[in-house]
C-alpha cells in the first residue's frame, strides 16, 4: 500500500511539472508505458503476491490508475487549450489595418430617391405605371384643362419641330401629369397609381433650375376620396421619407388640373422648423403641388363628371434629393462626375 | 405684388397686426412671401395666382379678401367725381376695333394742375415700389394700385382730331414712347391712336406725343381692358414689363370696370383738381348675365372630407360677396360677385369655401379603398432590376441629358434622322439622343481624370422619328475604361454582360460578328467600333445590342469599351424563366487540357470540337487560361481548358474518362491542333 502512495505522490508531482505536449507524452510513457511504465510494472508485480493481499492492493492499484488517467486527461485538455491560445496569438492581425477594397457600384441619387418614394407608395398599395417622355399636345396640356395656358408658350416649353407628319404637335413632356389621362382612358376606378420620369422645361439653367428634371406623381381615384385623405397620404409619405416629426402644411394654390389646389410645405429639414437660410426663416419649405382632380380632367379621360373623386400630387425628385442629401446645386445630378456618383 | 398695410386698413376695420395677418393670409388665401416695415407702414409681398389676378391685383381686392377670411367689416371706397353739364361727345369720341379691347372707357377732365403729389401719396408709392411722377399720372397709378386696373392719362391738347381709336398697328407704323424709345410696330400690336397715329401701346406704355407735362390743363383719362394674349406678346417682343403690362397680361374684370370710372375721376380731382365732362365714353359688348351656380351642400363636405354645416357655408359665401338662394333638396343657387369671373362651377366654390373654412382644420384621414392592384409596369420594374444588377457588378449609375447636339451625333457617325427641337435653348441641347454613347463617352473621358478605371452605366431612353410618331426605346448602356492588355477590357465588359444576362435567368447569349448591313434601330454606332474588338449580342435568335471597344479615333487616352442593350428585347425573352436542375449526387472528375492553335483561331471553334467529341459524360468545358508567346512560335497561342466529366447515375471510373480524353485528343489532332496535357 505504501508503494501505491509513493507512486501516486511522485506521479502527480511530475505531472504537475509537465509543461507541453511532448512532456506529457513522456510522462504517459513513464507511468503507463506497456513495458517500463511504473504503474504497469507495479500492476505486473501484483501477480507474485498472495491471493488476499493481491486483491486488497489490486483494488487500490486500479483506483490509482483511474485517478492518474483522470489527471492525465485533465492535463492534456489544459495543455491543448494553452497550445491553441499560443497559436492564435501568433495569428494576431492589426485591426486598424485598412480592409481589402471592393469595387462598389452606385445607384444615382435620383434613382435612390425615386426607389425610396416608390417603395413607400407601393407599401400603400399604389401601382407603378409609365408613359412616354415625348407627349402629344393633347396629353401634356389640353386634357389637363390647360388649353390656352401661358405655360404652353414657346418661351417656357420645348416643342418638337414639324418633321413628323400628321396633325399632332409633340412636346417633350413638361410634367408627368399626362400619364393620368393615358391611364384613365384605359382603366376604370377605383385605382391608385404612382408614376415618375424625366420632364423638360425651356428654362435657363442655374443652381436651382434645370431644363431637364425628374418628377414623381400620385393619383388615387374612388367614390369618396377627399382632401382629408390627401393630407393623410402626404403626411405618411414625408414622415417615412424624412423621419417622424415632419409636419406638412397645405396652402391654397392654383393648378389647372386640380380643384381645390394646394401648395404643400413641409417642416424645413435644415432647421427642423426653427427657421434658417434654406427656409428663409419661415420654418417651412415648399415641396410639391397637390389637389383634388379637376372634373374637367375626368371628363377629358372619358369618365362621367362627378361620379368620381380623386387626389393627385406631384413633386420634383431633384428638389427632394437636394433636400435629403443636402446637395447645393441641381446641375450636379447630370454632370456625372464620378466623385459625385461614388458618394451615393 | 406689394401691398401697404395702412392702405388696406382704409378698407378693413380692426385688422390683425401685420405678422398675424401675413400668416393668416398665407394659410387661407395666398402666400405672403415677405413682410417688411417701411417707416410707419408695413409692406406685404403677396404671390398672386393667375386665376385671381383679376380681382386681387389692387388694395381693394386684397382688403376684400381679408374681410372674407377674417370676417371684419369691409368698406368700399366712395367715389365723389365732380362733373360739368357738357357731354363728353363735345370733346372726344372713341372707336374700338373688334378683338382688341374687352372694354374701353375715356373720361375728359379740364382745369387740372400738374404738380408734385401730396406727401402721404408719395409714401404709399414708396411702399408699393412705384416712383411718383406728377399729380395727374400719380392719380392714375394710385387708382391702379387701388383697384388693380391700370389707367392712362393723355394731354388732350396734344391729341389730333376728335377720335381716339383702339386698333391694330398698321404696316411700318412706329411710336416713340415716353422714355424716348422708338418702337417698330407689328400688325398684332394693339395701339391707342388719334388722327395722326399711335399715342400709346395699349396696356403697355404711353407715347411721347400726348404725354402729360407740367403744362397740361386738359386731360383724357383712359380706363380699359385689353386682350391679355396680345399684351403679353407685344410686351415680350418689345422687351417692356411694366406694372400695367403685368396686370393686363391677365384677364381683368371688364364687367366691374364701369363702376370704378367715378372712383378714378375722383382721384384725379383729389390730386390735380379740375372738373370732368358730364359723362364718359364706355364701349363694350353686352356682358352675359351672371349665371348662378348650383351648389350641392353635402358635396362640399364630401370633397373636403370635413363636415361643414349649411350655416357655415352660407356665412363664407356671403363674406365672399356671393348672393345665395335656397334650391331644391340640400342645394343652394349661388350667384358669385361680379368681380369673380373665375367662379364657374361648384368645385370653384368649394375650393374657396375650403380655404376660408381653413384647410388646417380638415383632419387627415386614411383613405378606405378596395384592395385592387392595377399591376406594375413590367418594363419599369425590369429596368430597375437591371440597375440593381449593374450596381452589384460594381458600376456607378449616370444620368445624362436626353438632349444632345447635332455635332455630338455627327461625331460618332450617326447619320440617321433624329427628333429635333423647334425652339432649343442652345445648339448643345437641340436634338434627342439616338444612343447613350455620346453622353457616357463624355462622362468616362472626364472620369478617367479622377479614377483609375471608371465604370459607368445608364438606363434611359433613346429616340427617333418613326412613321407618324416619335419613338422611344429603353436602353441599358455601360462604359468602362482602363489599361488592360490584349483586349482584357473587352473581356471584362463581356463578363459583365454575361453575368447580367445570367442574373436575368437567361443562358443562350451569343456574340457574333457585327453585320454592318443589319444595323437596325435601336442599334447604331458602327463607325465608332474597333473593327476587331466588336460583337453583335444576341439572346436566342434575337439581337439585343452591341458590345465593342471604342475605335482609337474616338476614345480617351486609354481603351474604352461600351455596350448598349435593348431592355424590351431582353425582357421579351425572360418568359423562359429559371427552372430547378437537380444537384449532382456523384462527384465530377476534372481533367485539364491545353491546345495549341493558330492565333486567329476562335476559342468557340475549339470548344465546339471538344464538346462534339466529348460524349454524354462531358458535362462542361471551361476555358481557364490563355497564353500567346514565343514558346510555341509567333503565330500560335495556347488555350487551356478544364474538362468536367460527370454522370447523374454513378461515380465515374478513371478509365472511362481516360478513354473519352483519347477520343477528344484525336478529334483535336484531326484539326491539326497540338494537344498538351
Amino acid at each position: 500500500m505504501e508503494l501505491l502512495e509513493t507512486l501516486k505522490k511522485r506521479a502527480l508531482e511530475t505531472l504537475e511539472k509537465v509543461a507541453d505536449a511532448s512532456g506529457l507524452a513522456q510522462w504517459e510513457i513513464e507511468i503507463f508505458g506497456r513495458k517500463q511504465g511504473e504503474l504497469t510494472r507495479l500492476l505486473r508485480s501484483l501477480r507474485d503476491l498472495p491471493e488476499a493481499e493481491r486483491r486488497k492492493i489490486g483494488a487500490g492499484a486500479n483506483k490509482l490508475r483511474e485517478k492518474l488517467e483522470e489527471e492525465l486527461n485533465k492535463k492534456r485538455a489544459f495543455i491543448k487549450k494553452q497550445t491553441t491560445k499560443r497559436e492564435l496569438l501568433k495569428e494576431k492581425v492589426d485591426i486598424t489595418f485598412p480592409g481589402t477594397r471592393h469595387k462598389r457600384g452606385h445607384l444615382h441619387p435620383l434613382t435612390q430617391i425615386r426607389l425610396t418614394s416608390e417603395h413607400i407608395f407601393t407599401s400603400l398599395g399604389f401601382a407603378i405605371v409609365e408613359g412616354p417622355e415625348i407627349e402629344t399636345e393633347f396629353y401634356n396640356f389640353d386634357a389637363l384643362n390647360m388649353a390656352g395656358h401661358s405655360a404652353r408658350d414657346m418661351q417656357e416649353t420645348f416643342w418638337l419641330d414639324k418633321s413628323i407628319p400628321g396633325k399632332n404637335r409633340y412636346v417633350p413632356r413638361t410634367q408627368v401629369t399626362g400619364i393620368q389621362v393615358r391611364f384613365m382612358e384605359r382603366h376604370n376606378p377605383p385605382f391608385r397609381i404612382v408614376y415618375s420620369g424625366t420632364c423638360f422645361r425651356r428654362e435657363a439653367t442655374d443652381a436651382s433650375h434645370e431644363f431637364q428634371f425628374d418628377q414623381l406623381e400620385c393619383l388615387m381615384v374612388d367614390k369618396d376620396i377627399t382632401v382629408a385623405n390627401l393630407k393623410y397620404i402626404l403626411h405618411a409619405f414625408f414622415e417615412k421619407l424624412f423621419g417622424k416629426g415632419v409636419e406638412i402644411r397645405l396652402r391654397p394654390s392654383y393648378f389647372p388640373f386640380t380643384e381645390p389646389s394646394f401648395e404643400v410645405d413641409i417642416t424645413c429639414i435644415g432647421c427642423s422648423g426653427r427657421g434658417c437660410s434654406i427656409c428663409k426663416q419661415s420654418g417651412w419649405v415648399e415641396l410639391l403641388g397637390a389637389g383634388m382632380v379637376n372634373q374637367k380632367v375626368f371628363k377629358a379621360a372619358g369618365y362621367v363628371p362627378r361620379q368620381w373623386q380623386g387626389f393627385a400630387f406631384g413633386m420634383g425628385l431633384d428638389r427632394i434629393a437636394m433636400m435629403k442629401y443636402k446637395i447645393p446645386d441641381i446641375r450636379l445630378f447630370r454632370q456625372n462626375d464620378i466623385r459625385f456618383l461614388q458618394q451615393f | 405684388m406689394k401691398f401697404s398695410y395702412s392702405w388696406l386698413s382704409d378698407y378693413v376695420k380692426s385688422m390683425p397686426e401685420p405678422k398675424k395677418l401675413a400668416e393668416l393670409f398665407t394659410l387661407r388665401a395666398y402666400q405672403v412671401e415677405s413682410i417688411e416695415k417701411k417707416g410707419s407702414d408695413t409692406v406685404f409681398d403677396i404671390e398672386l395666382l393667375p386665376n385671381r389676378f383679376a380681382d386681387l391685383a389692387g388694395h381693394i381686392g386684397i382688403a376684400h379678401e381679408i374681410h372674407a377670411i377674417y370676417g371684419s367689416k369691409f368698406l368700399f371706397p366712395k367715389p365723389d367725381a365732380r362733373r360739368s353739364k357738357t357731354p363728353i361727345k363735345e370733346y372726344v369720341r372713341a372707336a374700338v376695333e373688334n378683338g382688341t379691347a374687352w372694354r374701353y372707357t375715356l373720361s375728359y377732365v379740364e382745369g387740372v394742375s400738374v404738380k408734385p403729389s401730396p406727401k402721404k401719396i408719395q409714401e404709399r408709392f414708396a411702399v408699393c415700389g412705384l416712383r411718383p411722377i406728377n399729380s395727374l399720372v400719380d392719380a392714375t397709378n394710385y387708382f391702379m394700385l387701388d383697384t388693380g386696373n391700370p389707367a392712362h392719362a393723355f394731354d388732350y391738347d396734344k391729341i389730333e382730331g376728335k377720335t381716339i381709336s383702339v386698333r391694330r398697328a398698321r404696316p411700318s407704323e412706329t411710336m416713340e414712347t415716353i422714355d424716348g424709345a422708338v418702337i417698330n410696330l407689328m400688325k398684332n400690336d394693339v395701339v391707342i391712336a388719334d388722327a395722326r397715329g399711335p399715342i400709346a401701346l395699349a396696356g403697355i406704355k404711353g407715347g411721347k406725343r400726348a404725354e402729360i407735362t407740367k403744362d397740361t390743363k386738359r386731360a383724357l383719362i383712359e380706363l380699359g381692358v385689353f386682350d391679355p394674349a396680345r399684351v403679353r406678346e407685344t410686351a415680350r417682343r418689345v422687351g417692356f414689363t411694366t406694372d400695367a403690362s403685368m396686370r393686363f397680361s391677365h384677364l381683368l374684370p371688364a364687367r366691374v370696370l364701369g363702376s370704378t370710372v367715378e372712383l378714378l375721376i375722383g382721384y384725379i380731382q383729389n390730386f390735380a383738381g379740375g372738373i370732368a365732362a358730364k359723362d364718359s365714353v364706355d364701349i363694350h359688348k353686352p356682358f352675359p348675365k351672371i349665371i348662378p351656380i348650383l351648389l350641392d351642400v353635402p358635396y362640399a363636405s364630401h370633397l373636403l372630407g370635413a363636415v361643414l354645416s349649411e350655416k357655415e357655408i352660407l356665412t363664407i359665401l356671403k363674406r365672399m360677396g356671393c348672393s345665395t338662394v335656397k334650391g331644391k333638396a340640400r342645394t343652394l343657387m349661388v350667384a358669385p360677385p361680379p368681380w369673380r369671373e373665375d367662379l364657374k362651377s361648384s368645385e370653384d366654390l368649394i375650393e374657396d369655401i375650403g380655404r376660408i373654412y381653413g384647410i388646417e382644420r380638415i383632419e387627415a384621414r386614411p383613405p378606405r379603398a378596395p384592395m385592387i392592384s392595377s399591376g406594375h409596369d413590367e418594363l419599369h420594374i425590369f429596368s430597375d432590376q437591371l440597375r440593381g444588377y449593374m450596381k452589384e457588378l460594381g458600376y456607378a449609375e449616370a444620368i445624362n441629358y436626353a438632349l444632345v447636339s447635332e455635332d455630338d451625333l455627327a461625331s460618332i457617325g450617326e447619320a440617321r434622322s433624329t427628333l429635333k427641337l423647334a425652339n432649343p435653348l442652345s445648339k448643345e441641347y437641340a436634338v434627342f439622343r439616338t444612343s447613350m454613347f455620346p453622353g457616357l463617352l463624355k462622362n468616362i473621358k472626364i472620369g478617367t481624370l479622377y479614377e483609375h478605371s471608371p465604370r459607368l452605366f445608364e438606363v434611359g431612353r433613346v429616340f427617333r422619328p418613326a412613321r407618324n410618331t416619335p419613338e422611344e426605346h429603353m436602353m441599358l448602356a455601360c462604359i468602362l475604361s482602363g489599361t488592360k492588355k490584349s483586349g482584357g477590357l473587352y473581356y471584362e465588359a463581356k463578363g459583365t454582360l454575361e453575368a447580367l444576362v445570367e442574373e436575368c435567368g437567361l443562358d443562350d447569349i451569343w456574340f457574333r460578328e457585327v453585320d454592318p448591313k443589319a444595323s437596325v434601330w435601336p442599334f447604331t454606332l458602327l463607325g465608332t467600333m474597333h473593327p476587331h474588338r466588336s460583337a453583335q449580342v444576341e439572346i436566342g435568335t434575337k439581337r439585343v445590342g452591341y458590345l465593342f471597344e471604342v475605335h482609337p479615333d474616338f476614345r480617351a487616352r486609354e481603351p474604352v469599351v461600351f455596350f448598349e442593350l435593348s431592355i424590351p428585347n431582353i425582357l421579351g425573352d425572360i418568359s423562359q424563366k429559371r427552372e430547378f436542375r437537380a444537384i449532382p449526387r456523384f462527384p465530377a472528375m476534372v481533367r485539364d487540357l491545353s491546345v495549341l492553335v493558330h492565333k486567329d483561331e476562335r476559342a468557340d471553334s475549339v470548344i465546339d470540337v471538344i464538346e462534339n467529341s466529348g460524349g454524354q459524360l462531358l458535362a462542361d468545358v471551361d476555358l481557364f487560361d490563355y497564353y500567346e508567346g514565343s514558346g510555341f512560335g509567333e503565330d500560335r497561342k495556347s488555350l487551356a481548358f478544364h474538362l468536367v466529366f460527370q454522370s447523374s447515375e454513378r461515380t465515374l471510373k478513371d478509365k472511362e474518362v481516360l478513354d473519352r480524353i483519347v477520343v477528344i485528343k484525336r478529334a483535336l489532332g484531326e484539326r491539326g491542333w497540338e494537344v498538351r496535357e
